[in-house]
Formats: structure tokens, C-alpha cells, sequence
């Protein structure tokens, strides 16, 4: 290939790492977006099937509302932890950002913990996916949000790692960037998953 | 409204004080639905109406709070890709239900 | 489904037909298979309208009548337009032309081949022949039918038989057919402002668009897109790396494995698609800049490669 190569960030090219993690963040923000679509296909795969119960439990008998909200107040609590990682990453400060991202990773894990304590009881009295309509579109929408939020804390352990060892570099702040658009559009899809089928099943 | 900050970086973030206002408001148009549903404050299509609309609410807050989406240039692709987004959401979402719902009434014995 | 797959598509094909209506168009390989493609996809797309109307389907539902239709969108719409961008863009990405007498040969006998081939089916479809049958009594009257489709695909045969030359003969014959000016069909649009092959880079400056055919227009209509007097400036460029190729491989066999309920290939699987994140997510050495006078050396040497047409 080329004879010389320069392994970037001289002086100069500092301002490309502006233009760099907009178009980053951009391109980030357009996958979520692909993954909204995702998400709509699953919820309206729940919409239509969400009253074959075949003769089995509904949501009235399976869904325990206040178990529920103590996970939303998780999920919710840790998306605000979050922004204020990102807050102490912008002023540059480790410690702060380290200390807010692993809040963030615990209440996260305590969701993820409540979320598979809730399928493995569905699914040893026999409420598994297999059982009906409703029980399969309902742990595929819940399942899968399970699984991108699982995905999530495994990228931000990665990332709690690379802030530690390699500290707050632009590369690093790009990182932290896209988990953050990942991370909040987690919380804003279970807005929807807790109003549609908890709150609306509960009903 | 909230204090808009662009980074170094190009970047938008917020403040302590945004994320904070985002956070309150988030809870408070979670626990308004709950205590609607488990205290039966309303006919049950009274419920699902209103419920959908704290939840689109609180999408709002959090757009604009957590992810800083607004109308500045600096959002302008990101507003446009998100409106766009929704729109393929809502004849998705919406189309499925009305044409299953037709299936359905057609496939019955009447 | 197919009023919002045929209506859209409809106005493509006007779009096509008007844009070629009153131009000179110049009949090379690729104009072949590109005409070939708006006839045969058009027939094809019609055949599917006609599929969606219920009684109709219900009688033709997984009937021969399916499979020519799918097959003349298939065959029409994908089949030939690839092959009419391979032969227009063999040169741009290659450096040389490919062999024009074996493409023209081998597009006649798809077309003609494709016909005779699937032209029998939509019948044999009304006859009530269904699909993935490998016997049939000789008493349905379907032999001959099935006989003329044989013929049609020996045709197609012999046009596979010629791209296959036809690859064989270009390369063979790659140094008399090279590509040295980058634009070999006069071409209107910006690819064909680079050389050919192009640099890896690309565009050495990026090219000012002021029309809806900036090349076109830099040639004709004195229109410039390149700001000759500026300096090269040193160019931004992502490492190369197979970490795409290689989770999508194994996205694959996971996905085999949930299939087919193969619970170590999975587990396997999934461990292999983590650890390639993993790494390339501690990877940080993953862009670099080409020095301006690594570009200005490159571009010295393709303009004398040009100089050579």
C-alpha cells in the first residue's frame, strides 16, 4: 500500500475528530432507528396475538404490576445515571464518569436480574413461550429487549474498562457517545413495552 | 427551554440540570398511568387512551432531555431520520393490527 | 402487498423508458441486457398482478404458473440487470473491457433461452401442473410442453456457456482491452471521473457538484468539479479489516444452529461473534491519513496511465 503512514492525531487533524464523532454518532443514530423498526415488528406482533391465550393464563393472571414498576424505576434511574456519566466525561473527569457508569452497569444488572427471575417463574408453572400466542409474542417483545439490554451492559463493561486503562480519549468519548444514544433508546422502548403489555394487560 | 450545549466534539449534551428535570418528569408520567390502572380511575377505554398518552408524553421528555433532540441545526438529520423512522413505525403497527382484525372478522362464521 | 410493489414499479419503468425516449442510446453489451431487462421484468411483473387477483390464485396457488412468474421477475429483473452492471462497470473496477461479441452472444441466447424455457410454464400452470413434481402421467398432456422447456434451457445453457468464455477470453485478453482514460462509455455521472481502477482513496479532491451530471457537464459544458489550483491535502481513510466478514460468517452458523437445534454450534458461535467484538472494540488504531504527498505521488502516476489512452 502507501509507503508512509501516519498514525493520526497530529496537531492538525484534531479537528477531524469533531467532524469524525458526528458522523459516528450519526451513523449510530440511524441503526437505532433500524432497530426501532425491529422493535415495531415485535409490537405488532404482540398487538395482533396478545389475546390467544389458548385457553391458558392471560396477562391479568401473570403480570404483577408493582414488580414491574420497581424494574421500570431501574431501568429509568439508570438511563439518568448515564447521562450523568456522559456530564463527567465531557468535564473530562474519570473518576466521576467511571464511578456513574458503574451505577449505571448495577441497575442495569438489577433490571436484567428482576427480568429473568420474572421468565424463569412463567416459565416453570408452565407459562413458557411454547404455551400460547400471547405467551410467545410476549417473551418475544420482552426477550428481545432483555437481550439488547443485556448486549448493552456487556458493551459497558467493555467500555468501563477502555475509560480505565486508556482514559477519556476522543475515541473513547466517541464510544461512550453511541452506548449513550443505545442506552436512553433502551428506556424508551420500555416506556412503550410497560404501557402496551403491562399496563394495558393489567387493565 | 433546556439548556442546549454543543461539546468540543460537535456533539449535543446536556446539564445536570436538564438530565435532572428529564428524570423527575420521566417518573411522575410513569406513576400517573400505574396509579390510573391499579385504582381503576377511569372506564377501561378511558385507560388505554390515556395511558398511551403519558407514555408518548414521557418519549417526548426523554427525546428531548436524555437524547437532546430538538430543532437545532446541529439535530436536524436526527430529527428528520426519527420522524421518518416513525412513520414507517406507525403504518407498520397500525397496518398489521387493521388488517389482522379484518382477517379475523372475515374468518368468522357469520 | 402487490399494489405497493407494482404501482411504484410501474412508475420505475416509465421513468426508464422516458429517460431513454429521444436520447442516442449506444446498443454496447450492457445497453443489451439493460433493454432485455424492461421487457422481461414488465411481462413478469404483469403475471404477478395477475397472481393477486384471490380466485386466480386460488386456482394457480403453487401451480407451474407461479414459478414462470417468479422466475421472469427473477430472471428479467435481477439476472440481466446484473449482468448488464457487470459488463458496464467491468472496467471501471477492473481496468478492462470485457470481450463484446461473447456478451451479445450470451445475451441472445438468455433471452431467447428464457422465453422458450418459461413461456411453457405459465401454460402448463393453467393446465394445473404443480410445482416440485418429479413425475407426471403422459396422459395430462404436458410432455411436449416440458419438451420445448428442455430447449429453452440448453439455451440458457450455451449463455451461460458464453459469459463463462466471455470472462475467460477478457482476461485472457486483458492488456489489449485496457481501460487507460477511466471513462470507456462517455460517461455522465462521477464514477467515471476517476481512472480505472480507481485509488483506494477514491477522489484525490472531492468534486464540487453544481448540475445533475457534474461529469457530463465538466466535459462539455465547461463546468469544472475540481479545483486543479489547491493543494492535495492529506486524505482520511479506515483501516481495512475482515471483522465484518468474519462475524457475519459466524452470524451464520449461529443461526444454522438455532435452526436446526445444533446447541454446541450455537454456544460456539456466540462465543466466537463476542470475542471478535470484544477485540474490535480495544482496537483503537483503526484509521490513519494518507499523507497529501502520498497523493500527489499516486495521482502523478495515474495521469500517465491516462496519458497512455
Amino acid at each position: 500500500m502507501t509507503s508512509q503512514i501516519i498514525n493520526n492525531h497530529s496537531a492538525e487533524h484534531h479537528d477531524h475528530d469533531a467532524e469524525a464523532t458526528a458522523k459516528v454518532a450519526f451513523g449510530f443514530w440511524i441503526y437505532i432507528m433500524s432497530d426501532c423498526i425491529l422493535f415495531s415488528c415485535f409490537f405488532a406482533s404482540y398487538a395482533v396475538l396478545h389475546t390467544n391465550v389458548f385457553g391458558g393464563a392471560g396477562p391479568k393472571e401473570l403480570f404483577d404490576l408493582n414488580y414491574v414498576m420497581v424494574e421500570t424505576f431501574l431501568l429509568l434511574t439508570s438511563s439518568f445515571t448515564y447521562g450523568l456519566a456522559m456530564l463527567a466525561a465531557h468535564k473530562n473527569n474519570k473518576a466521576q464518569a467511571l464511578t456513574w457508569l458503574f451505577i449505571t452497569f448495577l441497575l442495569g444488572l438489577g433490571f436484567i436480574g428482576m427480568e429473568i427471575n420474572e421468565f424463569h417463574h412463567l416459565i416453570i408453572e408452565g407459562n413458557g413461550p411454547s404455551r400460547s400466542a400471547f405467551l410467545s409474542s410476549f417473551f418475544g417483545l420482552v426477550g428481545l429487549h432483555g437481550l439488547h439490554v443485556t448486549c448493552g451492559l456487556i458493551w459497558m463493561a467493555l467500555l468501563m474498562f477502555q475509560v480505565s486503562t486508556r482514559g477519556l480519549t476522543a475515541m473513547v468519548n466517541r464510544k461512550l457517545a453511541c452506548l449513550s444514544l443505545f442506552w436512553h433508546f433502551l428506556d424508551i422502548i420500555w416506556i412503550f413495552v410497560f404501557t402496551v403489555v403491562y399496563l394495558m394487560g393489567v387493565m | 427551554m433546556s439548556a442546549h450545549h454543543v461539546s468540543a466534539t460537535g456533539e449535543s449534551h446536556g446539564s445536570v440540570k436538564a438530565y435532572t428535570i428529564g428524570f423527575i418528569l420521566s417518573i411522575i408520567l410513569t406513576v400517573i398511568p400505574y396509579f390510573i390502572v391499579v385504582n381503576h380511575m377511569m372506564p377501561v377505554e378511558g385507560i388505554a387512551i390515556a395511558v398511551v398518552l403519558l407514555a408518548i408524553g414521557q418519549l417526548f421528555i426523554q427525546l428531548v432531555f436524555f437524547l437532546h433532540l430538538d430543532r437545532s441545526s446541529e439535530q436536524r438529520w436526527n430529527l428528520i431520520t426519527f420522524l421518518f423512522t416513525t412513520l414507517i413505525l406507525l403504518i407498520l403497527v397500525i397496518g398489521s393490527i387493521w388488517i389482522m382484525w379484518n382477517l379475523n372478522y372475515n374468518m368468522m362464521d357469520h | 402487498m402487490t399494489t405497493i410493489i407494482a404501482i411504484p414499479t410501474g412508475v420505475k419503468i416509465f421513468n426508464w423508458l422516458f429517460t431513454m425516449f429521444r436520447g442516442r442510446i449506444w446498443f454496447a453489451a450492457p445497453m443489451y441486457f439493460t433493454v432485455g431487462f424492461i421487457i422481461t421484468f414488465s411481462i413478469g411483473g404483469m403475471t404477478g398482478v395477475l397472481l393477486a387477483v384471490p380466485g386466480a390464485d386460488f386456482v394457480l396457488h403453487n401451480s407451474l404458473f407461479v414459478i414462470a412468474h417468479f422466475h421472469n421477475v427473477i430472471i428479467g429483473g435481477v439476472v440481466f440487470a446484473c449482468m448488464a452492471g457487470l459488463s458496464f462497470w467491468c472496467p471501471k473496477a477492473l481496468g478492462f473491457k470485457m470481450n463484446e461479441g461473447l456478451g451479445k452472444a450470451s445475451f441472445w441466447f438468455w433471452l431467447v433461452g428464457f422465453y422458450v424455457a418459461f413461456m411453457p410454464l405459465y401454460v402448463l400452470g393453467f393446465m394445473g401442473a404443480t410445482r416440485r413434481i418429479s413425475h407426471y402421467d403422459f396422459s395430462t398432456g404436458w410432455h411436449p410442453l416440458f419438451v420445448v422447456a428442455f430447449i429453452g434451457m440448453l439455451l440458457i445453457a450455451i449463455g451461460i456457456g458464453c459469459q463463462v468464455l466471455q470472462i475467460l477470453v477478457s482476461v485472457i485478453k486483458a492488456k489489449q482491452n485496457q481501460d487507460y482514460t477511466g471513462d470507456p462509455w462517455d460517461g455522465r455521472t462521477l464514477e467515471w471521473a476517476t481512472s480505472s481502477p480507481p485509488p483506494f482513496y477514491n477522489f484525490a479532491r472531492i468534486p464540487t457538484v453544481t448540475t445533475l451530471e457534474p461529469h457530463w457537464d465538466a466535459k462539455h459544458n465547461a463546468t469544472p468539479i475540481f479545483d486543479e489550483s489547491k493543494p492535495y491535502e492529506d486524505i482520511h481513510m479506515p483501516r481495512n479489516t475482515g471483522v465484518g466478514a468474519i462475524i457475519g460468517l459466524f452470524a451464520f452458523t449461529l443461526s444454522f444452529g438455532l435452526i436446526w437445534y445444533i446447541w454446541w454450534l450455537v454456544a460456539a458461535s456466540g462465543l466466537a461473534i463476542f470475542a471478535c467484538v470484544v477485540a474490535r472494540s480495544l482496537d483503537h488504531d483503526i484509521d490513519y491519513y494518507v499523507p497529501a504527498e502520498e497523493v500527489e505521488r499516486i495521482e502523478n502516476e495515474l495521469m500517465l496511465r491516462r496519458n497512455k489512452a
